[in-house]
Order: C-alpha cells, then structure tokens, then sequence
C-alpha cells in the first residue's frame, strides 16, 4: 500500500466516523418529526400513513396555544432580566478589581451546574412564602436564576477577547461612566449580549423541571403540558408540539451561529 | 488648536499593589510643551506612572498637579488629558471620523464645529481621504496618526503615549519618531511618553527619566544621560558600556588612577572618583592600534570577533582572561579591518574613564 493510498484510506475512516456520531447525536431529536404527521392516533414509528390532522387539533384545543403563550410571557421576561444581570455580572468579574473576582465568578455560573431538582426544591417553599408559587413572576425569577450564567459566560467570552485600553481610552478621552458602556464597552460586547439573551430565552422556552414546580395550570408552560399529557395520553400531538418547539429551539440556535461567525469576523478584521 | 501644552508636577506620587511597591515617592516637573520620556525595563514603574497620571491608576499618596490643579482623585474622563495606547485602542465599531470626533462629541461640541475640527486633524496627520474607513482597514502607521489626532483634537493639557510605535516595524517606527515630533511642535503639546526603546526616547526627547524598580534613577537630556550616567544601570542601559569593576581609587590634582579588579591601572579626569563605584568606557570612546599608541590609557588586548553593521564597525576585544570590551568605529569607506586573533592596543582619554555609582 502506498503512503498516499493509505492517506486516503485514513481520510475515509474519519468522514465515516463523523458521519455516525453526527447521526448518533441528531437522529433521536428528529425521529420524533416523522411521528407527528402520522395518520392514525398512536405512535409508531414508520407512520403507516401522512396527515396534518395532528396539528389541526393542536391548535384546535385550548391548552396548548395557552400553554405556547405562557412560554413566551415566560420567555421573554426571562431573556431580557438575565441578559441585564448577567452582563452587569460579567462586567464586575472580568473588569472589576476587586478581592475575590474569581470566586465570585464560580459562584454566578454556580446554578448552571448544581442539578435543577435541587434549585426547584428550594425554590418552591420560599416562592410559596411569598406567594409567588404558580404565578409569573415565580417561574420568572426561577428559570433567571439559570440563566443568568448563560448570559455571564457569553458576555464575560466577549469581554476577554479585547483589551481594557479601549475603556481607558475613552476615559481619558471623556467619556463618563455611563458614556463609556453605551459608546464603546456595550459595541464591543454587543454579539455576546445578544448571543446570551437568546440562549436564555431558549433555555426557558424548553426547561421542564422547575415549570413543574413554579408553575399553576394557568401558567403552565409548553414543556410542562407535554410532560403531563404524556402521561395521560400518548398520542401524536406531543409529537407535533414538540415539533413546533424543536422548530423555534432550531431557529434560535441557527440565529446564535450567525451571530457568532460575524463576531469572530469582527475580532479578525 | 491653542498649541499650549500644561506644566505638570509630581510630588511624592506613589503606588503600592499590597506589598509590590510598583512606584516608589516620586516627585518630578515636567515643563509646558516639554517632550518628556520616562525608558525604562519592564515592571520599572514605568507604566504605573502612566496610569496615575491618566487617572485609570489610583495613586497610594502622593498629588500630581496640572496647570495648578491637583488631578488626584479625578476619573480619567474629568482630567483633559490626551492618551495614545501601545495598540492604539481606535474603536472598530467606529469610522475614523467618528473615532477623531469621539472627544468633541463626549465634551458636547456643536456638529458642525466637530466636523471642521476633525477635517484639520485629518489633514494635520495627512489622511483625509481616510475619513470614512474604519481603522480595521488602515495600516499600522495610518492608525498610529489617527490615534494620535484623537488623541489631540481637544487641545488636551497634555498627551501621554504608551509605547505607541512599539507595533511597528523598524524602518516605519523611524519615520514615524520624525511625525510624531513633528505634530507635537506644531501644537506645542507637553508630551509624556513611556518606551522600553532608547534610541526612540533619544530621538524625540528633550528630557529623559530612566527607571528602575519603582524609581526615577536619573533624569536629562539624551547627551547628559549617555555622556554623564551617574549610574551602572544607566550606563548600560542607554546604549552600550564597558564597565570595570574598581579594587582601589587614588584622587590626585588632575584627576585619580583607579586600580580595577581584574589589575589594571586606569586614568581618570574625575577628581572626585571613591571606591563603591565602578568604571564606564563607551565602546566610541575606544580607539584600536596595531602598535602602542601614547595615550592615557592603554591595554594591550586580542581581536575576539568584528561585525560589520550599516553605520558603525564593532569589535570585541579580550583584554584578560575575564575581560572582553566593545569598541565601535563608523564604517566608512575602505576602512581596514583588523583580522580575528589579531593583537591589538586599546587606548582611550582619562575624560573618557566615566565613574558611575556601582548599583
């Protein structure tokens, strides 16, 4: 065997055995898209047959346009609360001077790791105290707590990759405090910021377990009326919810690469 | 542009990073319109002056005084003062226009007067078919002039410049030592600038301070510090130095004969010479002949190697064992060239035997 024949032989195996990984990961979240154009009223996969009756009467039931919306009124808050936090967090970590910034920042990123049971358990009875429990802006203040770090660890990324002179260079040029954020530090950071919000928002759109505490029938969110109709009912509607919010979760992350390729196009130039 | 720069005084300025003494009480008076370099290695405190002076470094005592105000405890924003980064900190989000009129727009200045005087600065520094690039596509001196016309479009008290030519190559950092001297006299501005570079301080300075380890070790014109080091760490800092080490000093009238440690006998012109110092030769202050000169001083020494360099020819000669020295020529023309191995008799002055304090 030649050296170049061999070469080729190498490439070959690596192209297969990405293939199949990309497969292995992909495969599971999409067998779930065929489902919900099947003809008949239970799972199975092939479908034996195709329709669109299933999102026909998703839509025509209550619960779930409810449910998406609650999402969304959950959602959005969520992202637009992290999103201040966690960047009024990473600028005091990674441009602060102060004893015990890197502590500090394990303990921002610290509700990301800890398991959500743990969070959601505590959560509850202090939300009940407060009678927050089943409302908004319990599940709200919640699925911030978690999201916070996405926000920090996006924005704080942005705020390493260039130089403090450029804040001390618009200091010395005049720029106030305040001036200083809106003209020059937020510019910079913009992508990161954006990259953070919208990582929150899905996070919150698909989280499941701290809904199932914080959350009322009134609030409930799509996740949440998924799971509970799973357990009654499995029919092919779960399929086409879950479709819709495969969807959405697609479309917010092929907005996060955009973003990402123009920012890393941005730092070369 | 009213082209008058500030007098700016230090007094016991000092900074202290927990138990790192960065900058040891300094006091210091730079004058209105003076170009004013501060050399020095790395970690000398060099930097910590910059910072103190810009405001982004709080000093641990000390007040710093500009036009007869103490700046101390002013945010950087409230201090008028121009800066150039090493990297030139020019906004990427922002065209070059916009990046010069930043300054006006944050002091509130009119439109139309923020255009006009952004227009004067672009032609000053010659790039005003720049205006509407952003920096990312200038080249490194193109965004070297825009950083400084930034820099000086508010008529600032002073302009402080951190190594802003270090990102440069060689041959453009030269030209550019030129521009920037050039836009410092047409607008009469005090300059404070930091470079680890001699030879670039040299240029463009009429007042060098060199530092070491958190302190100011002497302060003058390029010509004083290299005629006159008062120490071995500015002998050898600023361009190169042979240095004896000393045994013994006899003062006399007209001088002292200084015995070295490695048992020479040197003449000096200094009167005045003790011992705790140490002997500084400039390698131009050497003269190099193949039979013994009459000279004040002369020892007899071996061609160790010669390099031939643009502008000057520069030998190493072993004069014992542990003693080799430099000695430098300008490379004119034809000249002869002594072989490697070669015995030769090196001879200077006893005004050239510099005694400078041993540090």
């Amino acid at each position: 065997m030649t050296w170049n024949s061999s070469g080729r032989l190498a490439r070959i195996f690596v192209v297969a055995f990405t293939v199949a990984v990309l497969i292995y990961l992909i495969m599971p979240t999409f067998v779930i898209v065929p489902l919900s154009f099947s003809s008949k009223s239970y799972l199975s996969f092939p479908p034996p047959g195709w329709s669109l009756q299933w999102y026909q009467t998703m839509m025509e039931r209550h619960d779930y346009p409810q449910a998406f919306w609650n999402s969304i009124k959950i959602g959005v808050p969520v992202a637009l609360l992290s999103t201040t936090l966690g960047t009024l967090a990473a600028l005091g970590v990674v441009r602060g001077r102060f004893f015990g910034a890197r502590p500090m920042s394990a303990v921002v990123i610290a509700p990301l790791m800890l398991p959500q049971i743990i969070l959601a358990i505590g959560l509850y009875p202090i939300m009940a105290k407060f009678g927050l429990a089943g409302s908004y802006p319990g599940v709200v203040i919640g699925h911030t707590v978690i999201c916070i770090p996405l926000v920090f660890i996006t924005v704080a990324a942005s705020l390493k990759n260039y130089h403090p002179a450029y804040e001390y260079a618009a200091m010395t040029l005049g720029a106030g405090w305040w001036s200083t954020f809106w003209h020059v530090t937020f510019p910079m950071i913009r992508v990161g910021v954006i990259v953070g919000g919208i990582l929150a928002f899905t996070f919150s759109f698909d989280e499941l377990i701290i809904a199932l505490f914080l959350t009322s029938p009134e609030t409930r969110t799509l996740p949440r009326l998924l799971w509970e109709d799973l357990r009654q009912y499995v029919t092919p509607i779960i399929a086409a919810a879950t479709t819709l919010v495969l969807c959405i979760s697609f479309i917010l992350f092929g907005a996060v690469a955009l973003l990402q390729r123009r920012l890393s196009k941005a730092t070369k130039s | 542009m009213s082209g008058q720069g500030a007098k700016i005084e230090y007094v016991d300025v000092s900074k202290r990073y927990g138990a790192v003494e960065a900058l040891r009480p300094t006091s210091l008076t730079i004058e209105a319109g003076e170009f004013f370099s501060i050399i020095g290695p790395s970690g000398s405190g060099k930097t910590t002056l910059l910072g103190v002076t810009a405001g982004y470094v709080p000093p641990t005592t000390g007040q710093i005084i500009i036009d007869g105000r103490n700046v101390v405890g002013e945010p950087p924003f409230q201090r008028n003062i121009g800066m150039v980064f090493q990297n030139y900190a020019l906004f990427p989000h922002m065209t070059v226009a916009e990046n010069i009129g930043f300054p006006l727009r944050m002091r509130k200045t009119p439109k139309a007067e923020v255009a006009e005087r952004v227009k004067k600065m672009l032609a000053l520094v010659q790039l005003e078919n720049m205006a509407q690039r952003k920096p990312g596509q200038l080249s490194g001196g193109q965004q070297q002039r825009i950083a400084l016309a930034r820099a000086a479009v508010y008529d600032p008290l002073m302009l402080l410049m951190d190594e802003p030519l270090s990102a440069l190559d060689k041959n453009l950092r030269e030209a550019m030592q030129d521009e920037v001297k050039q836009f410092q006299t047409v607008l009469g501005s005090t300059v404070l600038y930091v470079t680890h570079d001699q030879a670039e301080a040299a240029a463009m300075s009429d007042r060098i301070a060199i530092m070491n380890h958190g302190r100011i070790v002497q302060i003058g014109s390029p010509r004083d510090l290299y005629e006159h080091p008062v120490a071995r760490f500015v002998a050898s800092f600023l361009g190169e130095a042979n240095i004896f080490d000393i045994d013994k000093v006899a003062p006399h009238a007209s001088g002292s004969t200084i015995a070295t440690r490695h048992g020479f006998s040197l003449v000096s012109a200094i009167a005045s010479g003790h011992e705790g110092q140490c002997i500084c030769v400039r390698p131009e202050a050497v003269m190099l002949n193949a039979s013994r000169p009459d000279h004040d001083n002369v020892i007899e020494g071996r061609i160790v190697d010669a390099t031939y360099t643009a502008g000057s020819l520069r030998y190493r000669v072993q004069l014992a064992p542990e003693v080799i020295i430099t000695q430098r020529t300008p490379s004119v023309r034809g000249i002869e060239m002594f072989a490697e191995g070669a015995t030769v008799f090196a001879s200077w002055r006893a005004e050239d035997t510099l005694l400078v304090a041993d540090d």
